[in-house]
């Protein structure tokens, strides 16, 4: 009796775990859609950062170095 | 007597709902809120007003960010924390728009209040409470440095994207593009919403109980004075880093890739923070974090200056930079427990704002006084052996009220 009563304990933790978790499928899309985000930034800060630095470089004296 | 709940509380909803949720919102009003500098230059220059206007816009808001995260966090842990996103969102909208239409300076101080009350409503110190109150213990570490990942994600994210709109549609289109997708975001505060869950004793704190318990736990504030240096350190180091590397003759390109580093090792370190619960506890996995840093500016002092040096201390520097939020506020939540979380970790958060501005403030003073940076970074070894020694001593436990509540 008792072991029975501590597996039905132990499924419904699995349940309430399995119900936490991120469905498979929407966590590949979640992480594709964020390494496809990081990439392009990776690849425009390469061909962009030095315009970009310039810009807040200004800005940062200006606000906090004067 | 309670009050009945009207809507369900965000802890009947699936952890990962809630978290997916809280990391969008919290990631677009973190990006946001570093790219709004872009603007500087087109705005000036096409407005016609001087640069103090803008400046002075930019530091209302994150001042009004640092006193709005306590207020916001009031609400989020009373009401639930959709109603503060909400607000943030339609603040931040309202804001932009503001901001797209500025003719006059006194637009531009407009602009900046309600953008401050935006990423109030909308940053990682409203929704932290959020995210831990719908995590069970053993994952609430986790969950919170998924909020500080998906931070660092926008934050990265942003200046890049953000830029290359500018270039293509205009300064004040992107200005209302970003404004669309901002509004965009409204349905996510629907997993957030509800009144926090909540029973028994601990229920019954009200705000002025818990203030009183936090400013009278020695623990806490010495959490809160070891933030401090968290801000002081990464305030320094990011604003500052392109300027010390023109100092040493290497080309700004160096700059670039070195804050790239920072902004990647960041994502890899917040995780790793976020896991390290299971093996060590919060307060001595800060102090290795805060004491490791000293390695990293004893480096930028001793070591032959290159742009590999450079690079590589950035990517350690990045593994230790925002790490510090998840256990920061996983502690706060192991002292008192989520009800009150979101405030109380607002507080914690002022701190970490209070040392952004005097580790920015101090550079710029004494590298006008001596032309470099040496002073800046000896002293930030000091308090990186402050902080760390600080947390050393923190007592890991819940409030003995707390500690009733889970005997009984």
């Amino acid at each position: 009796m008792l072991r029975s009563a501590m597996a039905r304990q132990v499924h419904l933790t699995e349940t309430e775990d399995a119900r936490h978790r991120m469905p498979r499928g929407l966590r590949y899309a979640v992480f594709g859609v964020v390494a496809g985000l990081l990439l392009g930034a990776v690849y425009l800060i390469s061909v962009r950062g030095q315009a970009l630095l310039l810009e807040l470089s200004g800005l940062a004296q200006r606000l906090f170095c004067l | 007597m309670q009050k009945q709940v009207t809507s369900a509380p965000a802890s009947v909803r699936p952890l990962w709902l809630v978290v997916l949720a809280a990391g969008v919102i919290v990631g677009v009003a973190m990006g946001l809120r570093q790219v709004m500098g872009l603007y500087l230059p087109p705005m000036t220059r096409d407005l016609g007003i001087g640069r103090e206007p803008f400046s002075t816009s930019m530091a209302i808001a994150n001042l009004i960010w640092g006193i709005g995260a306590v207020a916001a966090g009031m609400v989020a842990d009373r009401y639930g924390a959709g109603r503060v996103v909400v607000g943030g969102i339609l603040a931040t909208v309202a804001g932009m728009y503001w901001m797209y239409a500025a003719q006059t300076p006194f637009d531009l101080i407009v602009s900046g209040v309600l953008l401050g009350i935006g990423v109030s409503g909308t940053g990682i110190t409203a929704l932290v409470g959020a995210a831990g109150r719908a995590a069970p213990p053993e994952k609430r570490t986790a969950a919170i440095a998924s909020l500080g990942m998906a931070s660092g994600i926008g934050s990265f994210i942003a200046f890049p994207y953000t830029h290359l709109l500018m270039d293509v549609v205009g300064w004040q289109n992107s200005l209302l593009i970003i404004a669309a997708t901002i509004a965009l975001l409204l349905p996510l505060a629907w997993p957030l919403s509800g009144s926090p869950a909540s029973s028994g004793l601990i229920d019954r704190q009200t705000l002025g109980q818990a203030v009183k318990e936090a400013f009278t736990h020695p623990s806490y504030l010495l959490l809160m004075t070891g933030f401090f240096v968290c801000g002081f350190h990464v305030a320094f180091y990011g604003v500052h880093l392109p300027a010390f590397v023109a100092d040493q003759g290497l080309d700004a390109s160096v700059g670039v890739a070195a804050l790239t580093m920072v902004g990647l090792g960041n994502l890899l370190g917040t995780y790793v923070a976020g896991q390290s619960g299971r093996f060590i506890e919060k307060r001595r996995g800060l102090s290795l974090i805060y004491f490791g840093r000293c390695f990293v500016f004893l480096g930028l002092l001793f070591l032959p200056i290159t742009a590999t040096t450079v690079i590589a201390l950035s990517a350690v520097l990045g593994l230790l930079w925002l790490s510090t939020v998840p256990l920061t506020s996983s502690l706060v939540a192991t002292f008192f427990g989520t009800r009150w979380m979101s405030m109380l970790f607002g507080v914690v958060f002022l701190s970490h704002q209070l040392g952004s501005f005097t580790g920015l403030w101090l550079a710029g003073v004494l590298y006008d006084a001596t032309r470099s940076y040496d002073m800046m970074w000896w002293i930030s070894i000091a308090l990186g052996l402050f902080a760390a020694a600080v947390h050393w001593p923190i007592q890991e436990r819940p409030v003995p009220r707390l500690a009733g509540v889970n005997a009984a």
